[in-house]
């Protein structure tokens, strides 16, 4: 469908009739300005082909002019390409619709009322509401193909029989519904048994059987695991019977043998005891002639021992004689050397007393002398302690202050004559820099005149009272006068120093500097004496820490002397003697001394000697008379053993017992050969065979025991378990398991399959659809590209034929939400084109642009216009405009007309 | 000397396939033990021997042994003989022939608990029980002791329970019996027990009967090594032997007797030429030989019918395999579309029908190579693992069977929607 003209009355602004200029089949614009009633002829239009003229909704009210209760008139003239047609439509007031067709020049009546709304309506490709005005849903392609002004910069969804058509046309395959309930179904299979992460959904069927089939495997594996232990059992009884028939023959063998070995270990006692007793009686035998042979061999021996000793006897006896001899010989020459000693020993303490006297006078003459040499130093000491002491009281009486105190008081006393020099010349301080050296006079009241050498580049400061005359050479005279402001500043700063100056010099006992200069000079010469006299006396003082020691010193020897005095008189010795005299006299003593005590010494060693030897004789005497005496001894005893052992034998005498004895010892032993002849030859180790064999016998039996109760709680345990069926509830169970496993794989199966199927399906869809979208992709972005001028992007759709985004692939493109609102424009500007292009294959389409690229550059808008005129080759276009010279030189301009009241016709 | 000569009654045994029909498969074999004693009433047997493996196992339930010994006890005319076999072997206490009431049988009723021999009617019985599961040791060489023993008194019957030593044809420690075992122990007859099919061996002399009632589908095949004559098929239902020693060194008469009460049935049937097969089916089910009280039916579907033959299938077959003691429905089919179907399916739901391409290709290359595929159809093996992944599942676990069901599952899913 085309538009060829529209016109209006009683709509909106529009109180009185207007008409459109007819419409080229092309490019159409429209222009004006806004609320000049551009969207309100569009809008009325479209109720007019589209809603009933019966209805009565706010949307046809809407059309009434304002504050009228008018019928709104709307006539629309439009063709289908072959035919054209003419609607008449009045709507609320006096309403009908009447729908022409044209022939030749006339227009022929083709319905009335709502026959000619439903005619209407099926050459527009409407659809009507349930109730109500018509929304652009209802609007067939015109939903796609009028872009709004109030439109959001958004594509419209594909729902509904005309988005259906485009859809179909535009991508040439018909959604098809039946695919996608398929897959939902198919997903909803899957989802009865799976959730969507493919884990088995809990509490499903698949759940459900998938517990039963644990439960029922765990239930196996218990009874399979009993049928396992009794079988293990079952082998194990077997292997144990075997063990215990073989522990069975053990017991037997070993009682047997046990029983054997007791009784030869009976027999092998009694013999054993019967050789016991005949050995005994040999071994008394034996015995009683080995004492008459003892006694034999004792009396010979005897007899022998009593010869020996009596040689002995005499021995010793000759020995004592001459021991006894020796010592009175050693006591008769000790005696004599130790009187020899004795004598020696008197002369030598003699000598000593002697030679104490003459050493005492040596000490006293010593001591004498170096108490004079102490008394002399201790005078000269007193006389230079005397001569300090009057220095000490001098030094006293003068002011004592530190080098930095009295550096501080001249600096003071420095500054108060500064500041009197610069109070008399307080007012006048000139600064004089000569670029060169220059000389220079100066000439004031306190000083005169006065001539200045000054260096080139260095200030020189000049000073005066009141009045100062500077003399430059080749210049002239300066005259500077002061005033009074630095005069009293100086003032009261002397004042300070003065009073600072003056509490010093009271506080150290002064009243002028130059006083205390010389006090300080005075002091530091008498700290400078002081300091070498005491030096002086350290030095006489020596060895002695002060003249306080010196003086203990004398008085201790002085007490010294006394004593060695008092000696020497109770010594009744000479006192006053020449010392070197006492000296030689003293070494002449020591050596008669040392003589006499060598002397001394030899006779004692010799005494020694002598006594020692006399030791030695007395022991060897004692001894040999021991020896002697035991000796004696012995030979009494040896006369008695004879005599008794005459006396034991009697008459018949020591052979004749002998002979008996011997006779004895043959017939004993004898008979005990012929009772070991009796005894088994192991007789010895039967008693321990025969414990190992009972032992044995015991333990094989007790193992036996133990094995053959084990045994027989086995066979309990397995006629028990026997007896349980296990089997049977085994094949049971497995028979249960077989058809739970069926039922659970089948269910497993068919959901797994839906799934499956359901993903399949999903993946071709998605094939499909991107296999039939790309030529659109195609030529959208063919046609993005013309309105923009940026061919290298593509447009990508989704499945939904909604654009996805723009960019140089599918996952890279920009969102279309995120373009800007101009690219949305053009983008959408392209879709309607698209669209409109692929359903002007079929028949003509009129695409109208409401304002709709106020967004748009002025590069772009010329490529817009290139765009909107090629495109008007196949397809009519109408351009709504508050902007004519956006379009101007495209296109036919329309403008609306009055019109007559009876010339917008008037629907019967 | 006539005994009735059976083995590896297997009583108490399990049927894993049959679900709850598996108790009624498992009481079925005392019932036709009843009716094997009745028969050896019948023909006046001296002896009815079990030659091993009368137990599926030592640990069946008291009631089922205590069952069997009323059974034996119902015919107190009937001198039983009963070999413990492998399944239930002399093992000690807890076993069977050590617990009540086996552990002191009545006087009719001899537990062979040891190799020793045994005198019936003029003859003697020579027994090797066996004590364990499995053993490299041939049972039946103290057989040839025991007949030294009783030389020249009379026919020598050998009772063993054992794998004949064909070579490649048994394990090394499943009791394995020499060929000629009979000849060479100097017996008349050797009774033996172990493999569920007829065998004969030993020029006749060495019988086992196989399972009195068959437990399988599996027809039965004559060992590689057998005589020709020798061994034959088991045919459809199981049996023991009716054995005649008329005297000491004359040859043995030996007659089968059919004993098994069920038959077990295996058929094929492909679906999507629905009516010819159904026509197939009934021609075999509803024949005169027709028993499906007393027939164990395996019926495996293949082929790839659509819905709507499969929904006519399944419930023709509920009606008609009802009646049927117990059955099992092997499902091979790979559901499809009709041509109809398929054709609007490619003209209506392009997608769709795409998604089933999918699975005709993924389910074929399963069918083939699975080892690293480089595609399923147009999928490449990185998106099958991705869209597999995308739900964590693991594609390599993509068998036959869930093709199978992914197939069925988007038919069914389809109609649903599209209905």
């Amino acid at each position: 469908m085309i538009l060829r003209r529209i016109r209006l009355s009683r709509v909106a602004c529009f109180l009185e009739g207007v008409e459109t200029d007819p419409l080229d089949p092309g490019l159409n614009i429209l222009a004006a300005n806004n609320e000049e009633g551009k969207s309100t002829l569009v809008r009325a239009a479209a109720r007019a082909l589209f809603d009933r003229y019966s209805g009565k909704s706010q949307e046809i009210r809407n059309l009434q002019p304002a504050g009228t209760d008018l019928g709104p008139r709307v006539t629309v003239e439009f063709s289908n390409g072959r035919e054209v047609f003419r609607l008449e439509k009045q709507f609320l007031q006096s309403a009908g619709s009447r729908l022409y067709r044209k022939n030749n020049d006339k227009w022929d009546l083709l319905a009335e009322g709502d026959k000619a709304d439903r005619r209407t309506l099926e050459l527009a490709g409407g659809e009507q509401p349930g109730a109500g005005a018509t929304k652009p849903q209802h609007w067939g392609f015109l939903r796609y193909l009028w872009a709004r002004q109030e439109e959001p910069a958004a594509w419209p969804s594909w729902d509904g029989n005309a988005g259906g058509r485009v859809r179909a046309t535009l991508a040439r395959v018909e959604v098809d519904p039946v695919a996608d309930s398929l897959e939902a179904a198919l997903t909803g299979r899957f989802h009865e048994c799976f959730t969507p992460n493919g884990q088995v959904k809990r509490n499903g069927p698949l759940h459900a059987l998938t517990g039963e089939l644990e439960a029922l495997e765990a239930e196996l594996a218990e009874v399979a695991a009993g049928r396992l232990r009794l079988e293990e059992q079952q082998e194990a009884f077997g292997r144990l019977s075997e063990e215990l028939r073989v522990l069975r023959g053990e017991k037997e063998r070993t009682r047997e043998e046990a029983d054997r070995l007791i009784e030869a270990a009976r027999r092998a006692e009694s013999a054993s005891r019967e050789v016991r007793t005949l050995q005994k009686a040999l071994a008394e035998a034996d015995e009683r002639l080995q004492a008459v042979d003892r006694d034999a061999e004792k009396r010979k021996r005897t007899e022998s021992e009593q010869a020996a000793n009596r040689e002995k006897t005499e021995a010793a006896e000759a020995r004592v004689e001459r021991l006894q001899r020796i010592r009175r010989e050693l006591e008769e020459r000790l005696a004599r050397v130790e009187r020899e000693g004795r004598g020696v020993e008197q002369a030598v303490r003699r000598l000593k007393a002697e030679q104490a006297g003459v050493q005492l006078r040596l000490r006293i003459a010593a001591a004498r002398e170096s108490l004079a040499e102490k008394k002399e130093l201790l005078e000269k000491i007193e006389a230079r302690e005397a001569e300090l002491q009057a220095k000490e009281r001098d030094r006293a009486g003068l002011p004592r202050l530190s080098g930095k105190r009295l550096e501080a008081l001249r600096a003071l006393a420095g500054e108060i004559r500064d500041l009197k020099n610069r109070l008399a010349a307080a007012g006048l301080a000139v600064s004089v820099t000569a670029a060169q050296d220059r000389t220079m006079e100066t000439d004031t009241p306190e000083e005169g005149r006065r001539s200045h050498r000054l260096e080139g580049g260095k200030s020189a400061d000049f000073a005066a009272a009141r009045e100062l005359v500077v003399h430059l050479p080749e210049w002239g005279r300066i005259e500077i006068r002061s005033g009074a402001a630095e005069v009293r500043e100086k003032q009261q700063a002397l004042e300070t120093a003065k009073e600072n100056l003056a509490a010093a010099l009271r506080e150290l006992g002064t009243e002028r500097f130059e006083d205390l200069e010389v006090a300080c000079a005075r002091a530091r010469e008498l700290d400078a004496d002081l300091k070498n006299l005491r030096q002086g006396i350290g030095d006489v003082l020596g060895r002695f820490g002060s003249a306080d020691d010196l003086r203990r010193t004398v008085r201790e020897e002085e007490a010294a002397l006394g004593k060695l005095l008092e000696s020497n008189a109770a010594g009744d010795g000479p006192d006053g003697c020449d010392p070197d005299e006492l000296r030689r006299r003293d070494r002449e003593n020591e050596r008669k001394r040392q003589s006499l005590e060598e002397e001394h010494a030899a006779k004692q060693r010799e005494a020694e000697q002598l006594r020692r030897d006399l030791t030695a004789n007395s022991r060897e005497c004692g001894e040999a008379e021991g020896e002697r005496n035991r000796l004696r001894t012995a030979a009494v005893v040896l006369e008695t053993r004879l005599k008794e052992m005459a006396e034991r034998y009697g008459d018949g005498g020591l052979e004749e017992a002998r002979r008996r004895a011997g006779r004895e010892f043959v017939q004993a032993e004898a008979r005990l050969e012929e009772a070991k002849r009796l005894l088994p030859e192991d007789w010895e180790a039967l008693p321990g065979r025969r414990d190992r064999a009972v032992k044995a016998a015991s333990e094989a039996g007790a193992e036996h025991d133990r094995r053959r109760e084990a045994l027989l709680r086995m066979e309990g345990e397995m006629r028990q378990r026997g007896s349980e069926g296990l089997y049977s509830r085994e094949v049971r169970l497995r028979e249960k398991i077989a058809l739970k496993r069926e039922e659970a794989g089948a269910l497993r199966r068919r959901s797994g399959a839906a799934g499956f199927l359901a993903t399949l399906l999903g993946f071709r869809k998605r094939e499909a659809f991107e296999r039939v979208l790309a030529p659109l992709e195609e030529q959208l972005s063919v046609q993005f590209g013309e309105l923009t001028g940026r061919r290298e992007r593509r447009v990508f759709l989704d499945e939904n034929l909604q654009v996805t985004g723009v960019g140089r692939d599918r996952e890279s493109g920009i969102p279309f939400e995120s373009l800007s609102q101009g690219a949305r424009e053009q983008l959408l500007l392209a879709l309607r084109a698209a669209v409109a292009l692929e359903l002007a294959e079929e028949e003509p389409q009129v695409l109208i642009l409401d304002d709709v690229l106020v967004n748009t550059d002025p590069t772009r808008q010329q490529r817009v216009l290139d765009f909107l005129e090629s495109l008007a080759r196949r397809v009519q276009i109408l351009v709504l405009t508050c902007h004519p010279d956006r379009y101007r030189g495209v296109g036919q301009r329309l403008a609306l007309h009055p019109v007559r009241e009876d010339e917008t016709g008037t629907p019967g | 000397m006539k005994f009735i000569h059976s083995a590896d009654w297997q009583l108490g045994a399990r049927f894993s396939n049959f679900g709850e029909r598996a108790e009624a498969l498992r009481a079925v074999r005392p019932a036709t033990l009843r009716r094997t004693l009745e028969r050896a009433r019948a023909e006046a047997a001296d002896a009815f021997v079990v030659a091993g493996d009368l137990f599926e196992d030592n640990q069946v339930e008291d009631s089922l042994v205590r069952e069997v010994m009323a059974l034996f006890e119902a015919f107190p005319d009937v001198p039983v003989f009963i070999l413990p076999g492998n399944h239930d072997p002399l093992c000690g206490p807890g076993c069977i022939w050590e617990r009540p009431p086996f552990r002191e049988p009545p006087a009719h009723v001899t537990v062979f608990r040891e190799p020793r021999a045994c005198p019936v009617a003029g003859g003697w019985f020579l027994a090797a029980p066996l004590t364990q599961k499995k053993s490299p040791r041939d049972p039946s060489l103290a057989l040839a002791d025991l007949a030294r023993e009783v030389a020249g008194a009379g026919p020598r019957a050998g009772v063993t329970h054992g794998s004949p030593a064909i070579e490649s044809k048994h394990q090394p420690d499943d009791h394995p019996v020499h060929l000629e075992a009979a000849s060479r122990a100097g017996l008349d007859y050797l009774a033996l027990g172990h493999w569920h099919r007829w065998q004969v061996f030993d020029g006749g002399r060495m019988v086992m009967p196989g399972t009195p009632e068959p437990d399988g589908f599996d027809p039965g095949r004559p060992p590689e090594g057998a005589a020709p004559g020798e061994a034959g098929s088991a045919g459809p239902r199981g049996r023991v032997a009716l054995v005649d020693l008329p005297a000491a060194g004359a040859p043995p008469k030996v007659t089968p007797l059919e004993t098994g009460s069920l038959r077990w049935i295996a058929l094929d049937a492909d679906l999507p030429d629905w009516d010819a097969c159904r026509a197939r089916l009934e021609e075999k089910l509803s024949g005169p030989d027709a028993d499906p009280e007393h027939t164990v039916l395996r019926l495996t579907l293949r082929g790839a019918p659509d819905l709507r033959v499969r929904e006519a299938a399944d419930a023709w077959l509920d009606r008609a395999l009802g009646a049927y003691f117990a059955r099992i429905v092997d499902d091979r089919t790979v559901p499809a579309l009709s041509e109809a179907e398929a054709t609007a399916l490619r003209r209506e739901h392009a997608v769709i029908a795409r998604v089933m391409d999918d699975l005709e290709a993924a389910a074929a290359l399963v069918g083939g190579r699975r080892d690293d595929p480089p595609s399923v159809g147009g999928l490449t093996l990185k998106q099958l693992e991705a869209l597999a992944a995308e739900r964590k599942q693991d594609w390599r676990e993509f068998d036959e069977s869930f093709w199978r069901t992914a197939r069925e599952v988007l038919h069914r899913e389809l109609r649903e929607v599209t209905s």
